[in-house]
Parts: structure tokens; sequence; C-alpha cells
């Protein structure tokens, strides 16, 4: 159970010191060397942070707890109110936060390698998705989500504008334009349980509710779960708004994509389970976030067979897989709610190798369409390896991680009498594969065509104007390959993270 | 989106979810009036007098001083982004394909048709609005005003400068200077937590107010020295017939410093670069 | 409670941040300032001191010490001030 410590020493750090990095290297901008090192260092501290932290309690400010018969108290163990902002660091915060951070390394590794100058502000702008996500994961308080919610979603837009196109510039103007919306729904939503509780503290309005009866008052709620519903959506990219995020992980370098996709998959993680938190009680709920799941992973499996490009398919992908991991969220049991996180982690992972090798073909130097480029497995076979391995993950075949999820949200789905849902998840990790299977075989599998000119990167950039593979890359593949199988074959380490925050979330929704 | 799209179905279908939103919010706001619940806020009314004589510096910059922290990295993120829109920073992976962004043409003041007082009266103006930004960044913790404020008003300065003289304006932020400033501004806040941090492990806790250290039950001790540096150059008596009353604002004046810092750096850069648009140039060159 | 500094140091404090702040701002002003200009704000400097203070509750050094009721901005003279002083150390001309 909880910890009782309230000054948790791992979670400010997890939150400043990327804050403090990306003000430096936005600043130092274009001193390639100096930003390479502190990227670098900083991101291999937050590893280390996440993994060797306790549990516990961060109360910002040091303002204590008011115990309701009078008196304050900085124990997380005596019930009182909560005067400070709140932090929680348990074992979802841990499994989520050190993927998270293993990803930023390489991520920020990566982009080092191959960018050109004046990368500062980019990799500044990395660091801070990395705290967004930080923050809304570990948050347990409306106000501090909100503006966790602001901050994240401005943060996408500019790590896609960041790439410079036409078409990221215009994804992320139109991705700006409408997640104003998400964070004006969530703000709304926010000052209606204010209103009616008083409290901006998740745990104190759960309680407070639970302790009160609302009476004539339960239409505000009612508002106030639509709101968030609706910033749910925005936020997580959920149908019917996922052509914005979709174009949005189209857009940006598939490098940048997986911290975008890790990102928004906590976003959905943690507003998924405070509204079960809070609105699970209400008639309908449950049944709502289902129907927005379903509709979102149909959607974008049915998209993502029609593109073209590998790019465009692994964006379509990644939308219709956030709907698994809200389908497992919105069951509600136990066995749902460690499905859907389960999912969400083995999704991150997986949905990595494939972003990772989809950046690998861009070195290529023509494009990422199944068009204008094929025949790289003669030139490069671990890549293509490790993309189809990527490709089996995500299709759930064992024995990879994708398979361990999916078989448990499938059963959470039947122990509920939902054996349609069973059956359209089973659809969905078909069509994954089809729809990857497409790309994989056009790029890599298929004899190099005459007509199509193929580029083998080479170490030598300079002679032939291309872009080397970098060995992080690789590096990087190995690593998660690794994860993928070791999560496929005992997924059991995973699910110790993940069993005691579905068991809290239903039986008592009021501790963190 | 162009208004065109609005026509027909999609026209239809979003009238009829702006009714129904509007609906909805104008009745949980009936509902609520007169049925708000207070929970926890006269508990911060009952404590935020003992850290600064102005309760808002206390529960913006204290009791919820790391939400202020976020807010702050929104309007910087906010600067950097939207300058990164017009050119500063925009990345590319080596390799063979260029295209090249596309050149931003810079909005073209004439400053000749300013008539001549307004000439003569701007630097006079200018400098004035920015004395008072001053003023209510220094009375953050006793007055209403703070570091927003400030950085709001010295920004409008550069701004009224920019609006007057054009390029030559005579408070003459460069970009270098406006970029430093707001990362600096940001830094600053976030550092302000690192003395409570060290001593209490609470981040940002308000070492120079230091209200709860004596208080039973509480983790860590905050050390003299700590409480002489942040708060005795802050801190201000409350003569009243029952005695004199001593209180510190401790380290919310310096936040203020950093957010107004932060704010003005911010907002002169997003005037400066929608003015004159970006190049990595050195400022001077064309 | 040991005090080093004195007991008023929350009035001073600001007055001294507000004219080393004034200096850093003033080493960004350029352009020149005739005789009759630096008069005409100096001036309005202590006109809008006046204006710009409310009489505060605590205990201060015009407000409480000199003159009841009494309110002056200082903060805002030392500004400009200092916003002078650092245009003579380091603002350009134009």
């Amino acid at each position: 159970m909880n910890e009782p410590i309230t000054n948790l020493w791992s979670i400010p750090l997890l939150i400043v010191i990327p804050i403090l990095t990306a003000i430096l290297v936005n600043l130092l901008y274009n001193k390639a060397n100096a930003i390479k090192t502190i990227a670098i260092s900083s991101s291999i501290t937050l590893l280390a942070i996440a993994l060797i932290s306790p549990f516990g309690f961060q109360w910002f400010t040091g303002q204590p707890g008011v115990i309701p018969g009078g008196g304050y108290t900085f124990s997380a163990d005596i019930f009182a109110w909560r005067l400070s902002l709140e932090y929680y660091y348990g074992s979802l915060q841990q499994i989520l936060i050190v993927i998270m951070s293993l990803l930023l390394a390489f991520v920020v590794f990566i982009s080092t390698r191959v960018l050109k100058k004046n990368f500062g502000t980019y990799i500044g702008l990395l660091f801070l998705l990395y705290t967004s996500a930080a923050i809304i994961i570990m948050v347990n308080d409306f106000y501090h989500l909100w503006i966790g919610v602001e901050f994240g979603s401005l943060l996408v837009a500019g790590v896609v504008a960041a790439s410079g196109e036409s078409i990221s510039q215009k994804a992320a103007l139109k991705y700006t334009f409408f997640s104003a919306l998400s964070g004006a729904g969530m703000a709304i939503s926010l000052a209606l349980i204010l209103g009616l509780t008083g409290y901006s503290n998740i745990s104190d309005a759960i309680r407070f509710m639970s302790n009160n009866q609302l009476g004539g008052m339960s239409g505000v709620l009612y508002v106030a779960f639509g709101f968030l519903i609706l910033s749910w959506i925005y936020a997580g990219g959920l149908a019917p708004t996922h052509p914005l995020k979709s174009d949005v992980y189209g857009a940006a370098y598939p490098h940048a994509t997986i911290l975008l996709q890790t990102q928004s998959k906590l976003m959905l993680v943690a507003m998924g389970l405070i509204i079960l938190r809070l609105f699970s009680g209400l008639p309908f709920a449950k049944e709502v976030m289902l129907a927005i799941s379903v509709i979102t992973m149909m959607l974008g499996v049915v998209m993502a067979l029609l593109q073209t490009d590998f790019r465009w398919t692994l964006a379509y992908l990644i939308i219709s897989h956030s709907g698994l991991v809200t389908v497992g969220i919105s069951l509600g049991t136990v066995a749902g709610i460690i499905g859907g996180l389960f999912q969400a982690v083995n999704d991150i992972i997986y949905m990595s190798i494939l972003l990772l090798c989809c950046e690998a073909v861009l070195y290529f130097g023509s494009g990422t369409s199944i068009r204008s480029i094929s025949g790289i497995a003669k030139s490069s076979p671990w890549l293509t390896g490790a993309v189809i391995v990527g490709a089996l993950a995500a299709s759930g075949i064992p024995p990879l991680n994708g398979f361990q999820s999916e078989l448990i949200l499938i059963q959470a789905a039947l122990g509920q009498g939902l054996p349609e849902i069973a059956v359209i998840i089973l659809m969905v990790s078909v069509t994954t594969f089809i729809a990857l299977f497409k790309s994989i075989y056009s790029i890599f599998l298929r004899p190099a065509d005459q007509t199509i000119i193929v580029g083998k990167p080479s170490a030598d950039a300079t002679t032939t104007g291309l872009s080397p593979v970098p060995k992080v890359l690789f590096l990087a593949l190995a690593v998660l390959i690794g994860i993928a199988i070791i999560l496929g074959v005992y997924p059991n380490l995973a699910l110790n993270f993940l069993n005691e925050t579905a068991m809290k979330v239903v039986y008592v929704p009021w501790v963190p | 989106m162009e208004m065109g799209e609005l026509k027909g179905a999609r026209g239809i279908v979003a009238l009829v979810a702006l009714v129904i939103i509007f609906a909805g919010v104008l009745f949980s706001f009936l509902q609520l009036n007169g049925n708000v619940a207070r929970g926890i806020s006269p508990e911060y009314n009952r404590l935020a007098y003992l850290e600064a004589p102005n309760n808002l510096a206390s529960w913006v910059y204290d009791l919820r001083g790391f939400d202020t922290f976020i807010e702050t990295g929104v309007i910087y993120v906010g600067a950097v982004v939207s300058v990164l829109a017009l050119g500063r920073g925009i990345v590319k992976v080596k390799g063979p394909r260029e295209e090249e962004p596309v050149p931003q043409t810079s909005f073209d003041f004439k400053p000749d048709t300013v008539p001549i007082i307004l000439k003569y009266f701007g630097l006079p103006a200018i400098m004035l609005i920015v004395s008072y930004g001053l003023l209510i960044v220094t009375g953050a913790a006793t007055s209403g005003g703070g570091g927003f404020q400030c950085g709001v008003i010295i920004s409008s300065a550069y701004l009224l400068g920019m609006a007057i003289y054009g390029k030559s304006n005579p408070l003459n932020l460069g970009k270098k200077f406006l970029i430093g400033l707001g990362s600096i501004g940001w830094a600053t806040y976030g550092l302000c937590g690192l003395p409570g941090y060290l001593a209490t492990h609470y981040w940002q806790y308000n070492v120079g107010a230091d209200l709860w250290s004596s208080y039973p039950g509480f983790p860590g001790a905050v050390p003299e020295i700590l409480r002489t540096v942040f708060g005795d150059p802050f801190r201000l008596a409350l003569v009243l017939k029952e005695g004199t009353f001593y209180s510190s604002a401790g380290i919310v004046p310096i936040i203020n410093l950093g957010e107004a810092f932060n704010v003005i750096g911010a907002l002169g850069l997003i005037f400066l670069v929608f003015a004159y648009g970006w190049s990595d140039r050195k400022e001077g060159e064309t | 409670m040991v005090m080093l500094l004195p007991e008023m140091a929350g009035e001073i404090a600001p007055i001294i941040i507000a004219f080393l702040l004034g200096i850093f701002f003033g080493t960004q002003l350029s352009g020149t300032i005739s005789r009759r200009t630096t008069l005409l704000i100096i001036g309005l400097g202590i006109i809008a001191a006046f204006l710009f203070e409310a009489p505060i509750f605590t205990w201060s050094l015009f407000g409480g010490y000199i003159t009841e009721g009494f309110s002056f901005a200082a903060p805002f003279i030392s500004a400009t001030i200092g916003l002078f002083i650092g245009k003579i150390i380091r603002g350009g001309k134009n």
C-alpha cells in the first residue's frame, strides 16, 4: 500500500531536471557538443532516478494536510484535506516513467547524431514533452492536471512544427487550434467539480463526494463528466478527433513520434483512471468510454489499411492501439484495467520498435512510401528482422508482449459478458498484421526495382549525401526487442507493477 | 479552417453541439448558484496572511506555487513555439533532401508617419512605464500585482517603442537578450525551490517565511542561515494595538522577479519576431 | 529570533531591488535624452510616485513613521534614477 512519506525526494527531480535541461539546451542553441553532453547525461540521470526511487508522495511547498477535527499533519496515513499540490509516485508511475526515460535517452541520443545544426530548441522541447507526461501521470490534483494538459498539447505542436516541412507546420497549427478545446473542456469540468466539492485534490474530491449526498446537484456531475470526456478525447486523439493526432504522428520525425505517442498514451491512462475513479458510479459512464474506445480502434485500423506510406500506416495504427488501451480501462474491472495498463506498456514498446525502423528507412533517402523505396532487406537484414519482430508483437503473436496484454483484454471482455468486444479486439490485431505487412513487404522484402533508386546508407555521408544509420539506433532496437520478448515470456514482471493500481482504482478510488 | 466548411451538414452538427454545450454549462452554473462548496478555501485564507500581507501573493506563489511554476512554463513554451514556427530551431535530418523554410516577410512599420509629438514623448513614456513595471514587481508581496503584471507592463513599453520608433526602438532589447532573459527567469523560479528542497525535501518550501518547521511531525529542519538569507531582507512589521507582528514573504519576491523576467522575455520575443521575422544571422547584418 | 538586518528591511529591499533592476534595463536604453527631458521624466516620476502607492497598513518609512496616511512609491523613483544611471553606464546612442 501507500508509503506515508510526503516529501519523497525523487518526484521534484523528475520534473525539474528536464525543465532545467530544456532551458539550458535552448539557450545553447547551436553548440552541438555541449548540447549532446548535457542532454544525454541528463536523460541517463532521469532513468537512474526513476529506477531507484522508492514510492511515496510529494507535497509541493511543504504545506500540511488539514485534519478535519482540527490540527495539521505531514503524514499521508492520517485522513486530512490536502493544502499542497500532491504528486504520487507508485508502481504504475514507476514502470511508465522508467520506460519513458529509456525512450527519451535513446531519442535524444539518436537526434543529436542525425540532425543538422541548431537542434538545441528541439532537444529542449523533447525534454519538456517528457516533463509534461511525467506531470500528468504523477499528479493527484485537478488544477495541476489541467495545466499539465495545456502544457503538453502546446509541446506536441512545438515538436511537430520543428520538423519544418509545410505539412508538419499545418498539422501543428491545426492541433494547437483544436487542443485548445481540450484545455477548455477540462477547465470547465474542473470548475464544476470545484464548485461541487471545494477540493482540487482528486482524492479529497472523491472522498467528499462519497461522504456527502450531492442530491439535486448530480446533474452538474454529468456535465463535468461530459467535459472531462471531451478533454480526454482531444488529449489522447480518440475518435472522432483522430485525424488531428494522426496528422501529428505522421508529420513529426519518427524518432519524435516515439515520445509523442508515449506522452499521448500516458495522458490516456492517467486521465482515464481519473475519470474512472471519479465517475465510475455514474450510470452509462463506462459505456460511453467503451463506445469511444471501440470506434477509435476500428476507425484507426481501417485508415491504416488505406495508407501507402509507412509513416502514415504507423500513425493510424498508434491511434487504433490507443483504443485498445482505453477499452481495457473502460471495462472498469480489475482485469480490464490491468489489461489496459499492460497494453499501454506494450504498445509504447512495440510502436517504438516500428517507429525506429521507420526512422532508419528515412535515412535511405527515398522517403517511406511503398512506391518510392524497396529492397531494403538485402542491404540491411538486421533492420528487416527488427521490423518483422515489431510487427509480430503489434499483431499480438506469441511469444511477444502484445500477445499477453491482448489475451488479458479478451479475457476481461469475456468476463464482463461482452464477447463482441473480444471479437473486435481479435479483428483489430489481425488487421494490424495485414496493414503492417503491406508496408513491410513493399519496403523491405520486395526485390529492388530498377526504376527505383535505392540508396545504401554508408558511413561516408559526405560523398553519398545520405545519413548513415547510427549504431545507437540498432542498440535501441536490440534493447526494445529484448524487453518485448522478456515481457512476452514473463508478463508478471510488468503485471506486478500494475495489479495494485487496478485494485486501488476499483476498490478504494480515493487512494491515488 | 475556412468559413465555407461550416455550410451544410457540418455546420448543423457544429451548431447542435454548441447549443448542447451552452445548455449544459448554463444549467450547471444555475445549479451551482448559491450552492458552491467552500471546501479547502477557508483554510487557505486562514494561513495566507502569515507570509505576505497580500493573500493573493501567498496563494499564487506559495500555497500553489508549483502550479504557477508550470504555468510560467506554458508562457515560456508558448514563446519558444511561436518563434519556432517562424524559423528559430527548425531541424533537418542530415541528408540529400533540402526544403528551405518559407522566407518570412517582416511586417513593415512606417515610423515616419508618426506625429512629432509622439516621438518627443515616446522615450519619457517608455522610461516611466518601465519604472512602473519595476515598482509593481518589487511590491509583489504587499500589493495586488506581481511578476506577470510587471512582465506585461514592461513588454508593453517595448511594444510602444516599436510602434513609435520602428527598428530604432530606444528600449533596444535584442533577440539574444530576450531569449536569455526568458530562460533566466524560468530557471530562477525553478531554482527558488532548491533551498527548501535541500533542507526539508519539500520542493519550494518557503524557507524565508518558514511557517511549519517548528510544527510537530514536520520532517527535516530549516537551518538558521537559510531563514536569515531568504527571510530577513523581506521582513515587514505590522503595528497594531495588540502589538507588533512580524512576517516575511521569504522566497515569494524572488520568485516574482523570475516570473517577471520570464514574461518580459517571452512576450518581447513574440513581439519582436512577429514584427521582423526570424533569421539566424546576427543582429545588424542583412 | 535573531535579526541581522533592521526590522524595516522589507521596506528598504524593494527600493534597492528596483534601483538595481533600473540600472539593468537602463543599459538596454538607447537614444539621446536632453536635460529638459530628464527633468520632465523625474518631475513626472515624482508625481506618479504619489499616485501609485496606496497608504499601506504595514509599518513603513513614510506611511507609519514620518507621517501617518502619507504614501510615496519610493521604488518608482529609485527605478527611474536607476534607468538613467544604467543608460549613462552602457546605453547606446542612436
